[in-house]
């Protein structure tokens, strides 16, 4: 069997929604590049307008947090059978998943640094497979059958390169906006092929028997775009107000928003697979 | 037509009311013919005393047991048919059915004879009769089919009955049925059972094939692959079903038919790509498939017998080219018909033949004639006879016969109505006329307008002559066209009657009446009248005495004469 996929992406309620299948990464790549560049020098001239600069240049990030990412994706697949085609068509309900993000920031100039995060993305979900078998007897007379598969894994691994802005909005806080161009490998379990087994005579009913699942991936190009709250509090606790080490730990909060398209190349037509959404995650800071 | 004398059940009533019934008691009954027509619509003295009968006649062993079955269509329901012995010899014709819920009598349908007087030793032996009739034909004896001695019913004289050997013999146009007297002799009576489309002269090696039938049409074809090649044997359906192409070898089709040559997988039809082209063996093949579908999905039947006998026709039996060279009954036969031969073949159990038709340029009454097996109603008729052969049997000469041919119609188009409805872009709509796609224009018969090819739409009208086994394609079309009516409802013409039929929509039900009627309430040697009264009882114990459908039923017999 060896199936042609045709992709069609869902909003969360459901409904088709055919996308034409292209090839995004020279062109996120300059969108990410381009939005480096207008960024900077805007954040440094706002910053040149108002906030102070923090007085450490380094800070180390650690989180774990939630990705929304909750809809629908959906391909179908054809395959010979019986002298006809063979359908199936798979709806994936994806789910907001588990993160864990870390990276690094250095202040380069005043109020402008750079950074590199790393993020890791993944959620178990399940799909309903509709599948269709040509009878042997009679043409356009197919058999349907529906099935439910669980335990689909999708991850995704992101690089993001941040120019971030940094503000010492109080002596223990500092507030950062940032944005750059992201690296997002997306891997996505798909179901590629369908098994049916035959009831018998009179051929008019189908036993859905099982499905191959393969991991396709596709390394894509984005943007990403958030905003950082770093707390360095702790060492003003008045319990913890000698332990100097703790001058350099902070807690803090990252809303990350990531734009990026991937397109899953099977057996069959590309699958565009859309990668965006809101991240929110919360961990440690250290500062030096 | 024959008359024998009846006795109605109401006579019998009489007979058996005057003593008295205790269990040692002997109720007097008449001799002669006794025609049992006992069923709900009857007087319930009437079906208590007809089953009373039939307990008689089987605690005297003149009764037997021969084929007792549910009803997969009523459930519940038990169906027995009773075959009559005289003095351990079988009596040719007289059989009862019997029709009971929860052991008690629902209908008793049938004919015995009483007061048979006959001496059942033969002073001949069954190779004597088989070398008389061998004489006769100038043909083998069926290997299958050794004479066997039966009690025959004078055809004319009432309470009068023979000895004789019954033996058939396929002479090439004809599978003539000879009744020899078993102590002189003398052929005493003789017909063709040769049940053909109109009177003469006018698991792992399964596959899914695609073939182009006669009529260029696309279809999926379940065949069997052996050595690279595929050969036309459907392993999918639960009886196998098998089409041999004769590649017009007649000398070869013959001795298949007479069971003398067996037929091997290279006598199958083949192809070496399953692309097949040949709409003969197509059509022949996907028909056949097609009706055992039909017949499995409307009545739970499985194949003709019940127990999934295979199904085998031949396809190609003459040459086209051959048709300015040979007699006129081949002409007639092989290439202007189709036929089913039910003791036919290398086993025995029935073959369908599927004629060869006509060249282009020639027309015969203005009509061309394409590859028989191109038309599924064809088929499905044939195939038809098959199924009463191994029901009710009925007797292939008069009114038996014509009903014969009127189920064999009905199962015709019942089956192109099924298979249109699941055969998307085919040949054609369906109809009730018979064999359109390969005689055209027009076709062969109509249940709708049966004048319009020149047959009776009411008794009346019928054919009363000797030929054609005493019309039996002709008068056919009388409860044919009852079918037809009880369906689509209508007025008939001559009687000028209304039915009000159950509508297309609820086709099925006349289906299932007709069929059940047909095939469990009838016995072999039915009339027009005992036609009526099975299917009415049908119908009955299908949808209840108020039902549209027993109502079309009733009106439609009514309506073309038959009461
Ligand atoms: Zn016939």
């Amino acid at each position: 069997m060896s199936p042609i996929r045709t992709a069609a992406s869902t909003d969360a309620a459901g409904q088709a929604r055919p996308r034409p299948a292209r090839s995004p990464h020279p062109r996120s790549l300059l969108f990410a590049v381009a939005g480096l560049l207008v960024t900077a020098p805007a954040l440094a001239q706002l910053g040149q307008l108002a906030q102070p600069a923090p007085t450490d240049r380094i800070v180390v990030r650690l989180d774990s947090g939630l990705r929304s990412a909750s809809h629908t994706i959906a391909d179908t697949g054809v395959f010979p059978a019986n002298l006809e085609q063979g359908r199936f068509r798979t709806d994936y309900d994806l789910k907001d998943g588990r993160v864990v993000d870390g990276g690094a920031s250095f202040l380069l100039w005043r109020n402008l640094a750079i950074g590199l995060d790393v993020s890791n993305y993944r959620s178990i979900h399940d799909a309903q497979i509709h599948s269709e078998l040509p009878h042997p007897f009679f043409f356009d007379a197919p058999r349907a059958s529906t099935a439910q598969v669980a335990g689909l894994e999708r991850r995704d691994l992101g690089i993001h390169i941040r120019a971030l802005w940094m503000s010492q909005v109080a002596g223990w806080l500092v507030v950062s906006v940032s944005a750059g161009p992201s690296v997002i490998t997306a891997r996505q379990d798909l179901v590629s092929a369908v098994q049916h087994t035959e009831v018998g005579f009179p051929f008019d009913e189908i036993v859905f028997a099982g499905q191959t699942v393969s991991a396709e991936s596709e390394t894509t190009a984005g943007l990403n775009a958030g905003i950082d709250i770093d707390s360095f509090f702790l060492h003003r606790l008045p319990f913890l107000r000698n332990v100097e080490v703790l001058r350099h730990v902070g807690l803090g909060l990252l809303v990350r928003y990531v734009r990026a398209t991937a397109v899953l190349q099977s057996a069959g037509e590309p699958i565009e697979l859309d990668l965006g959404g809101v991240q929110i995650t919360s961990g440690v800071r250290f500062r030096f | 037509m024959h008359e024998l004398s009846r006795f109605t059940i109401g006579t019998l009533l009489l007979a058996l009311v005057t003593v008295p019934t205790s269990a040692t008691a002997q109720p007097p009954v008449p001799n002669g013919v006794l025609r049992l027509s006992a069923g709900s619509g009857s007087a319930l003295t009437a079906l208590r005393d007809a089953d009373a009968l039939v307990n008689q006649l089987t605690r005297d062993e003149s009764l037997r047991l021969v084929r007792q079955e549910g009803d997969p269509l009523v459930p519940g329901r038990e169906h027995e048919r009773l075959q009559q012995f005289h003095d351990g010899v079988l009596v040719f014709g007289a059989e009862v059915t019997r029709q009971t819920s929860q052991g008690l009598p629902v209908s008793v349908f049938g004919t015995v004879h009483r007061g048979i007087d006959v001496d059942t030793t033969p002073t001949l032996s069954a190779d004597d009769a088989a070398r008389i009739v061998e004489g006769l034909s100038g043909r083998t004896i069926f290997p299958t089919a050794a004479p066997k001695l039966v009690v025959l019913p004078d055809r004319d004289a009432e309470s009068v009955y023979r000895l004789v050997y019954e033996a058939r013999a396929f002479s090439g146009a004809q599978l003539m049925v000879y009744f020899v007297d078993a102590a002189s002799g003398a052929l005493v009576w003789s017909y063709n059972d040769l049940k053909t489309q109109q009177p003469a002269l006018p698991c792992s090696r399964c596959v899914i094939g695609e073939g182009l039938g006669v009529k260029s049409d696309r279809k999926k074809m379940s065949v069997t692959t052996v050595g690279g090649a595929f050969l036309a044997q459907d392993q999918l359906r639960p009886a196998q079903i098998f089409t041999f192409d004769m590649r017009g070898d007649l000398d070869h089709t013959e001795l298949v038919l007479s069971g003398i040559a067996q037929l091997f997988d290279a006598d199958l039809s083949t192809d070496t790509d399953n692309r097949w082209l040949d709409g003969a063996s197509v059509d022949a093949h996907v028909g056949m498939g097609w009706t055992y579908d039909y017949l499995y999905k409307r009545f739970g039947r499985q194949s003709l017998n019940d127990q999934n006998v295979r199904l085998l026709s031949l396809v190609h039996p003459v040459n086209r080219a051959d048709v300015f060279s040979v007699p006129d009954e081949v002409i007639g036969l092989y290439f202007l018909n189709a036929f089913y031969c039910g003791l036919c073949g290398p086993d025995g159990v029935g073959v369908a033949v599927f004629g060869e038709g006509l060249p282009p340029n020639v027309l015969v009454g203005g009509q061309q004639f394409d590859f028989f097996a191109g038309a599924l109603d064809i088929v499905a008729h044939e195939l038809a006879h098959g199924v009463t052969d191994f029901t009710s049997a009925l007797l292939y000469m008069d009114e038996s016969g014509a009903l014969n041919e009127a189920f064999s119609d009905v199962i015709g188009v019942g089956a192109e109505f099924y298979a249109e409805s699941l055969f998307r872009g085919g040949a054609g709509v369906p109809d009730y006329t018979l064999g359109e796609d390969v005689i055209e224009p027009g076709g062969i018969r109509s249940l709708a307008n049966p004048l319009q090819f020149g047959d009776p739409d009411h008794y009346s009208l019928r054919f009363l002559g000797e030929a054609d086994n005493g019309g039996v394609h002709t008068n056919s079309l009388i409860p044919g066209h009852a079918f037809f009516l009880a369906i689509e409802g209508g007025t008939n013409r001559v009687s000028g009657l209304r039915v009000a039929g159950v509508g297309a929509a609820n086709r099925g039900q006349i289906e299932q009446v007709f069929y059940r009627a047909f095939t469990v309430l009838m016995t072999s040697n039915a009339d027009f009248a005992a036609a009526r009264t099975a299917t009415i009882q049908s119908a009955l114990d299908l949808y209840g005495a108020n039902s549209p459908a027993a109502r079309a039923v009733t009106q439609a017999w009514t309506a073309v004469g038959v009461n």
